[in-house]
Formats: structure tokens, sequence, C-alpha cells
């Protein structure tokens, strides 16, 4: 590891102190650490100050509301929401995802609100600094190219958090605290943008994702190299809601292809309104494929992700219609 | 008497090791040391036009920024051009690391970018540029070349082959033709990076007219004549201490020593250097990256007739010589009547290629024992069947035409198809078995050892070489064995290159089979001095005398004894009568032991997103004697697991300009606890003719087959074979997809 420049850090224990400090210019928020601390040695990003939400006691919260919506508040960390009951029984796709999240000793420290907002990753961007050196400045360092995607006018690193997409179709509402709190459904919080993925302005931060109260059911799967550890190369969740003997209001969200999550509203369509036979699930998958396009900004190559992107839209689906069928007690 | 040979001990240092007590070179604390910091090139090939330092210079607290100029290349530094990126320009020393760090962004390099040689099939062709400069070339050897025919000649004299190997039998087109099935077919496997925990570190002390140098080795001798060379110094001016070694698996021979030396004896300061991990991928000198080309041809029987290989392994840009051994072992595994091998290695602009675990074999047996699976499955005959029946045994000829001495290939062979994990194989959908075999030739090195019986009767052996898989542990144990005491009885000292015998390099799995071998005489020595003085003491013939536990007594009559505590006594008390004890162990031997593995990998493979996933194993090999199967299984589990990356995450990859893709453990991919299963080990125990109570080296064969034994298993489970490494689930996916469109 590189040393680390000296930084300061703050840690307010009251909210306002920590819209106030989070205004100031050259302010990052610091949630677990586990992906900025790192980064920070590599000078990506880089800030001056680092405003720490752990003096925040109601964001380590897990509870549910009066209206019997759970509220996980942003710095519950990974590990929190893996053993929780009340999500491993409610919500089981959001421990699946944050199982799948780094290392035992990741899941310790990252937290939620951290691997929603993770930074954007690109192969030609997180890499030290003297190999960064020999190529020109990226959309994400000033300059006016992406090395990954040279006829694109953004940047397109790829958006790595796992909960991402099983919030996504659980249909997660994401809090944002600053002078305005505003609540709002969490895939409305992506730009789109890989430098600026997030709809979250200086002086505000997620504090908390709120999940229904009877939520659908859901499944996830994550594709990449290895059984842990890994940043994902695609990952995907989907939901629905069995009844009257059809699946209804389905959810197909595909992630880690691009700076945001995608809904893949063509295989939602297909899958509304029946049950899924074999023939189904496969053509769902091929509307997901075709739904995404890829850079070659990962680990693994643009063709081999696009073709995961059905194998694990498949997979989850199936894994729904198998469990439905025979449910595991 | 209690054995201690061929039982399961733990490992000395392992305690230390496990809870966080071992000092590693990075915990090394002088007083007044100097932090170094390296400048390096983030272009692979370019002229270094200038270099400004002004800035770093004026840093308060910045030593020196220094360059090939003025210390000469030591091994690293670019001298006006460099030939790799992250290859170091200069380096900053500063009296601390973070401003160190911080010099060494100010010092202004400017560099006109030249082309740069990246593939090295581009760098074969005939009209390829020259990689490195004449100068930086050693005079090769035309030995090669030398009776070889026309096309051969013609290819070595190519621009960037630096190492060739040719060998021939009979006539290979001819034997082709005989065969009645023929597989031709090329494999690829990557540049490796050896994952080692602890990155390369050293710290080097000037001390009067003296240098010492602590540092992370696997040979502190070796360290020791490249510092002198390096310096100037004569070798008994400067001390090397090798510390414990955090992982090396060949890459820690000698890297920083040379230039870490210099500086401090140029500054005449301690100096540390240690890399950051970045900085070590950077530098590391990774497992060479091979493409090999085989034509197999059989009988429909089996009965091999012809054996064509080609390779061209990738050396980086500086000499490697690891072809040798790819094309022999190629060469030598299986009995048939005409071979050909042809093997080159090229230069290119990337990090230097070096010594990686069992260095050319798992590049040669994953690219055969790809091929005998494609064979058999064409002849539909059982895999090991096809192996037993023209597998190499004492006599059989090698490549070059020498004949093998004993060794252990079919008897691991029928071992592992004996073993319940193939005999009882079951087969889910998409499951399938893959078996590979493999070894590794040995190595030979002289070596001494020292034996000294303390005052008090306990035990200390003195050894020089480094202990990176438990060969202290095992060298208590062979004393002990010899004294008839328990191994903790007897402590090992590895001591530094001024208090230690000599010992070459740990590598080549050989520190058991030629340091255990000098410390069993020592030990022996020791012993016999002993009955020596019993025999006087007891009134008896030495050669009637025995020793267990502490006492020597003569045999039939046990009653008639003395402890070797008392007889100890005398040799170092004031006024005492007996010279003291201490056994010395000399040894040159000169034939090594190579050693054979055979492994099967069981595997799932999930056609719809590509992953592999191993779910059984077995490692059979022939070590010899176990002389603690703990520590043999134990370095089994190791190569199997670095095979499991080999075939299924790990690459060194470079972009199209040179720049390496792959430089740090995010994006390296070494298997983690998730990715390996259970593995199962059977030793099988053909004694070597010279080998310590008939040991031979462990420490490479197991690193050998996984790679082909994976592949192969995927082959069975999805009937695809995909050629080239690593397996990752994009490659298996692509080869799902041609087959099914």
């Amino acid at each position: 590891m590189m040393p680390l420049r000296p930084l300061s850090l703050t840690t307010p224990s009251r909210p306002e102190e920590t819209v106030a400090a989070l205004a100031a210019e050259g302010a990052a928020v610091l949630a677990g650490g586990s992906d900025l601390i790192p980064g920070l040695a590599w000078e990506i990003p880089t800030c001056d100050t680092l405003v720490s939400l752990a003096g925040l006691d109601a964001l380590r919260r897990i509870e549910t509301e009066e209206d019997g919506r759970l509220r996980i508040g942003a710095m519950a960390t990974l590990a929190d929401i893996v053993r929780h009951p009340l999500i491993r029984v409610g919500y089981p796709a959001l421990a699946d995802a944050a199982q799948a999240v780094g290392s035992p000793e990741l899941r310790a420290q990252g937290t939620l609100g951290g691997n929603v907002c993770l930074g954007t990753r690109c192969r030609f961007r997180n890499q030290p600094p003297l190999w960064r050196e020999a190529l020109a400045p990226c959309w994400q360092s000033g300059g006016e190219v992406c090395h990954a995607a040279p006829a694109k006018e953004t940047c397109v690193a790829i958006l790595s958090g796992d909960t991402v997409p099983a919030l996504v179709a659980l249909r997660a509402e994401a809090e944002i605290w600053g002078r305005r709190p505003r609540r709002l459904p969490i895939e409305e919080i992506y730009t789109g943008d890989g430098t600026h993925h997030l709809h979250i302005a200086p002086g505000e931060f997620l504090a908390a994702l709120r999940l229904p109260a009877a939520p659908p059911r859901a499944a996830f799967r994550k594709w990449r190299t290895r059984a842990s550890i890994d940043f994902p190369e695609a990952n995907a969740a989907v939901s629905a809601v069995w009844r009257d003997g059809a699946w209804r209001e389905p959810v197909v969200v595909v992630s880690a292809v691009g700076p945001a999550p995608i809904r893949v509203q063509a295989a939602e369509s297909l899958l509304d309104g029946s049950a899924w036979s074999e023939e189904r699930i496969l053509a769902a998958g091929d509307l997901a494929r075709r739904a995404v396009h890829p850079y070659d900004n990962g680990q693994l190559n643009v063709a081999g992700r696009q073709i995961a992107v059905r194998g694990l839209v498949v997979r989850a689906l199936g894994d729904m219609e198998m469990e439905r069928r025979e449910p595991v007690l | 008497m209690p054995e201690a040979i061929g039982v399961a001990q733990r490992r000395l240092e392992g305690g230390d090791k496990v809870s966080g007590r071992t000092a590693y070179v990075a915990d090394v604390r002088v007083p007044n040391a100097l932090h170094a910091e390296l400048v390096s090139s983030p272009y692979a090939h370019a002229r270094v036009v200038s270099i400004d330092r002004t800035a770093a210079e004026a840093m308060p607290g910045v030593v020196a920024v220094l360059t090939a100029d003025e210390i000469g290349s030591l091994g690293l530094l670019a001298k006006g051009e460099v030939f790799y990126a992250g290859q170091p320009v200069a380096v900053v020393v500063a009296d601390d690391r973070r401003l160190a760090a911080d010099a060494a962004q100010v010092v202004r390099v400017r560099y006109e970018r030249l082309p740069a040689v990246v593939d090295p099939v581009a760098a074969l062709r005939e009209d390829a540029p020259a990689v490195l400069p004449a100068e930086l070339r050693s005079q090769r050897a035309d030995a090669g070349a030398h009776g070889a025919d026309a096309a051969q000649h013609a290819a070595s004299q190519r621009a960037n082959v630096c190492g060739e190997a040719h060998f021939a039998r009979g006539d290979v087109e001819q034997g082709l033709r005989l065969a009645d099935v023929v597989v031709e077919a090329r494999y690829r496997i990557p540049a490796l990076y050896q994952g080692y925990l602890e990155p390369h570190g050293t710290v080097a002390v000037p001390e009067g007219d003296r240098l010492t140098v602590y540092t992370t080795t696997q040979g502190q001798f070796a360290v020791r004549e490249e510092v002198c060379q390096a310096t100037g110094l004569p070798e008994h001016r400067v001390k090397v201490v090798g510390m414990q070694v955090g992982g090396g698996f060949g890459a820690k021979f000698v890297k920083l020593e040379p230039l870490c030396a210099a500086l401090a004896l140029r500054l005449r300061q301690p100096v540390r250097l240690v890399l950051s991990r970045s900085g070590d991928f950077l530098t590391s000198r990774p497992g060479n990256f091979a493409e090999i080309g085989v034509r197999l041809g059989a009988r429909r029987d089996g009965t091999l007739t012809a054996l064509a290989a080609d390779l061209l392994l990738d050396a980086g840009a500086q000499e490697d010589g690891t072809v040798g051994i790819a094309a022999m072992l190629i060469g030598s595994t299986y009995r048939v009547p005409h071979l050909l091998v042809d093997g080159y290695e090229v230069l290119t602009h990337k990090t230097p290629s070096g010594a990686y675990r069992a260095p050319g074999a798992p590049q040669a047996y994953y690219a055969l024992e790809s091929a005998m699976d494609e064979l058999a499955r064409k002849l539909g005959q059982d895999p090991f069947e096809l192996r037993l029946r023209s597998a190499c045994q004492q006599g059989d000829p090698r490549a070059n035409g020498a004949p093998w001495p004993r060794i252990g290939l079919v008897e691991t062979l029928e071992a592992a198809r004996n073993h319940p994990f193939w005999r009882e194989r079951s087969r889910q959908a998409d499951e399938g078995y893959g078996v590979a075999a493999g070894g590794w030739p040995g190595g030979t090195e002289p070596a001494a050892a020292a034996c000294r019986i303390n005052g008090d009767g306990s035990i200390t052996v003195q050894v020089g070489s480094v202990d990176i898989t438990g060969t202290n542990t095992v060298f208590a144990q062979m004393a002990a064995q010899v004294f008839g005491v328990r191994a903790d009885a007897v402590a090992v000292s590895a001591a530094d290159t001024d208090a230690a015998p000599y010992s070459g390099s740990s590598g080549g799995s050989k520190i058991t089979f030629t340091v255990g071998n000098a410390v069993l005489q020592a030990a022996q020595d020791a012993r016999q001095q002993v009955l020596e003085m019993a025999a006087q003491e007891l009134e008896a013939s030495a050669s009637d005398l025995d020793m267990a536990e502490g006492r020597v007594f003569v045999r039939g009559a046990p009653s008639r004894a003395v402890s070797v505590a008392d007889l100890a006594r005398s040799t170092t008390a004031f006024g005492g009568s007996a010279a003291p004890l201490v056994g010395r162990g000399r040894v040159a031997i000169k034939r090594a032991s190579p050693g054979f593995a055979v492994h099967v990998a069981r595997v799932r493979v999930d056609r719809r997103t590509g992953e592999v996933q191993p779910i059984g194993y077995l490692a059979v090999q022939d070590v010899g004697r176990a002389l603690n199967p703990m520590a043999v299984a134990g370095q089994i589990r190791g190569g199997v697991s670095q095979s499991l990356g080999r075939a299924l995450g790990e690459a060194m990859r470079w972009g199209d300009s040179g720049q390496l893709l792959t430089g740090s453990f995010l994006d390296y991919a070494v298997p983690r606890a998730a990715d390996v299963p259970p593995i199962e080990v059977e030793l099988v125990e053909v004694p070597a003719e010279e080998g310590p109570f008939g040991a031979k080296g462990v420490g490479e064969p197991p690193a050998v087959p996984g790679a082909a034994a994976i592949a192969n298993a995927v082959a069975d489970a999805t009937g695809v074979r995909v050629r080239d490494l690593p397996l990752r689930p994009e490659t298996v996916l692509a080869a799902l997809a041609g087959e099914t469109s």
C-alpha cells in the first residue's frame, strides 16, 4: 500500500453539522471507508476532508417503521445486513447481495450506504498513479476522452455495488439528508454518468434505505472470476409477486455493466401475468442480454459480460420459479 | 526409541507466523535509516531524454536523487533507455518514507516514447525490431544451433531469440504417418505473478568497513555474491541476514539488494527499500508466458508413435533460461519412438520473467497432458491406461537421450488410478473429472552443515539455507532420529552468511535433498564423537554402544550407561578433559532426484454463466520418503491451490502498448478459500538412492499437473476443449457459445 497523504477527518454527531461539513469544498463522505481509503492512496478520488457518518447513531439502526416498512440506516454494515433476521427472512435477496460483496473483513467494515454510493470503477482508472501517467487524462481526471469508449461523450465507468440491483428489485427507497431531506426510488439516485454518478449534491448524504412492508419475492445473482472478493463484472436481480396463479409486477434489473442499473422492461412485460416456463425464462434472458452494452473497462471481456447477463437473469428467474414450485422452508 | 522421521511434526516457526510474532524484513528497525523510493517509467519502451531532480532535491529531508549514471544499473535501473513499464529510472532517498514517495513524484523525467514489442509471437518474426541493444545481450553460446538444421539456425539468428532448445529422435513425420490418430493443438498459458504475501524489501546497513544486508530472499549466499559483485566488497566483508520469507515461490533470489547496498555505501547510512504491492507487481519476475504447439500420434491401441512440440516462451526484457527445462520435460515423460522438440525464448518489452515454482514445467505439462487427454478421448481410452502404456521408467531415454534414474511415475499413476476418488467416481450433470501427470527434475548444489552437542547434552544444528517450506523442522527430525530423541530436543539455527556453513538457494526442490544430507552426515559425525567418548567412560567398544533418549548404553546391557549430558559437560567445563562435540557434514551430490505427481480434479461447470467450480481434488505424489508427512501434505495442498489459480483466474496481462493491466490483487485473481475444494493427498514412496532416508524434493511437483487436470475436467464436463488459460468464465462461455452456434 502506498502511504496515504495527510487529510483531515471530522466526525459530527448531529446531522446539521454533517450537512454543513459536507457542503464545504473538498469534502467527501466517509462511511466504512473500505473502498474509499485504498482509493485515496492511489489518488482515486482526491479530497481534503473526510466527513465521517460514524457519529450519527441513527444511521446504524435497522428497524421496522410504524407502517411496516423496514428502514436500514446507511451505516449498517454489510455483515449486519447478512445476519439480520428480518432481512434474512423478509428480504433474502438483499442478504444474498450483501453476502456477495468482498470478503468477511470488508463486509464487517463496509456499509450498505457505502455499497449503494460506491465510486464507479474502470480498468483504465482504478490503477496506480504511475500506470495512469502513461495515458491522457480521461473524463474522470479532467480530460476529454474515455479510453474504454472513445466515441462516448461521458464516462462509462462501472457501478459496482452488489446491493444495488437487489434494492431496485425490492423497490427500495433512498432517504437523502441535507438542507431539504428527500426520498426517492433508489434507481433515481443514479445519473448514468460515471464521473458524477449520484444525484446527491454537496451538503447531502444518503441516510437510509427503506424497503416495502410486503416485499415481492426476489433473487440475486453475481458474475465474477472468483467465488469471493471480486467486484462484479455483471450482476442481476429479479422480483415479482405471485398472485392468482401468475407472476405479477415483475422487475428485471441488471447492473455492473455501466454507470447505472438497467431495468429490462421488455423482459418485465414478457414475464408479467403467467407462470414462468423454461422458454419464457430463456426469452427473458435474451432480452436482458440485448438490453446491455458493456464497454471494455472491466476485467472480463465485453462479449463474456453480455452473455453472462443472459445467464444471470435466467438463473435468477429460475431460482424464483423453482422455489415457488418447491418452497424451501 | 522414539521415531522422529516419518512422523507428523508441526513446523518449528509455525506458531510465530500464525500469531503475527514473526519479524519480516519490513519490520527491521535500525537507527538513522533512510528510505528509498523508486522513480519508475510509465512506458514500456522509451528513451530517457532528461531527468530533472531539482524540485525533489530541494525538498527538506531529501538526501539524494540518483540514477544509473552515478551508481550503475545494479540490475534494476534504466540507463538511457527503458525496456518495460515500471522499470526504475531513478531512486530517491529521504529521511522519511512519505517524503521519499512525495519527492519521487516530482522528479521530472522526459521520455521519448519508442515502439514497444509486446507480443512474443511478433517478437519472434524475422523483421521484428530488436528489443534490447546488443550490449545488453550476453554472447549466447551457439550450442543449440550447432548441428541443427538450417531452419533452426535461421530462427536462432533472429533479433529477439534469447534461448533455445532442440531435441530430436527418429523421424517425427514418419512417426505421425504411422499413427491411426493424431492430435494437433496449440496451448497458451499466461505469465504468472508468484503472489507471495510479503513484497520485496531490503535494509542495508554500513558498519565500518563492512556491510550488513537484511533481506527477504530464498538464497542468502546468492545475495552475498551479487552484492559483492555490485559493490566490489570481498565476501568476508558482507553479511547477509536472510529474514523469514513471506512467500517466495521462485521470485525471491536477488532483486533490490545490490541497489540498496550501493546506496547505503554511497550515503554511509542505513537505507531501507520496501516495495509497495503495485511496485512489486511492476518489477516482479513472473513465470513465463508460453505458447506450445503439440502434434501427438498414436496407434489405435494407444501406443504412441510420435510427438512433435514447438515451444515459445516469453522472457520479457531480460534474457532468461526456462525454455530448456520446458523442452526437456515435454519430451521426456512418455516413451515415443519419434520425437522432435523445438523451443525458443524471445525478448519483449515487458517485465523480465523469472522463476515461478517449477519454472517451465507447468507450461510444458499443461500442453502435454492436455494433448494426452485429447488423445485419450479420440481413442476412447481410459486416461490412466493411455498414460501407463507409455510412461517412462528407470532406464528409458529422456529427450536428450540420457536414461532416467529410478523414478516413480508409473507407481504414482497406479496409485491415483486405484484411489477411491477415481475408482468410485460419480458424475452428476455438468460435472467432469480430469487427470494429469507432471514432474520436476530436481536440483543439486553443494552444502555443508554442523551439529553441535551443547554442554547440557542438547543438540543444535547449524545450516545456511533459508527455510521457506519447513526444512528446518525436517533437519530437527533428522538429527533427532540419529540421536534417538524427540524432535523438540533439537534446535536448528539458520544463521546469517557470516555464521552459517554454505548452502545453495531454496529453489529447485533441493534443500531437504542436499542440505538434509549434510545435516544427516553432521549428526552422524557428532553421534560418533559421543559414542567414542562414552566408549572410554564405559570401557566398551564404540561399536557395541547404542544411544536413545539422551543416554548411551552397552547393547544388551542397558544398565551400563552414561548420559549424553554428563559426557557433554566435560567438553565445555573449565579444565574439562574432552574436546567440544562438533559434527560436520559436507556434501556435493551430483545426481538429482526427479519427482512426479498425478492429479485428478473434479469440477462442476455452469453452462449459463461459464463458472467453473472445483468440487473435489486428488493429489498423488512420489516423495521418496515423507520425512514430515504433515509438511509434505501442506506443500502439496499449496501447490494445488496455486494450480487452481493458474487454471481458473490468474494471468499477468499487458495492454497493446505494454502496460501491465493486472498490477494489483484486485485484478490479479489469486484463488481464495472459497475457490479451493477439499484436497485429498496420497503419498507414494519410491526411495531416492541419494536422498536422506530416501527422500526426494517435494516442493515443485505439486504445482505442475493441476492446470491440465482442471482443463481436462472442464472438457469432460462440457465436451468443449478450452486451450488458452486461464479458464475464466468469459473464456468458458465463449467456448460453449461457439459450440452451440
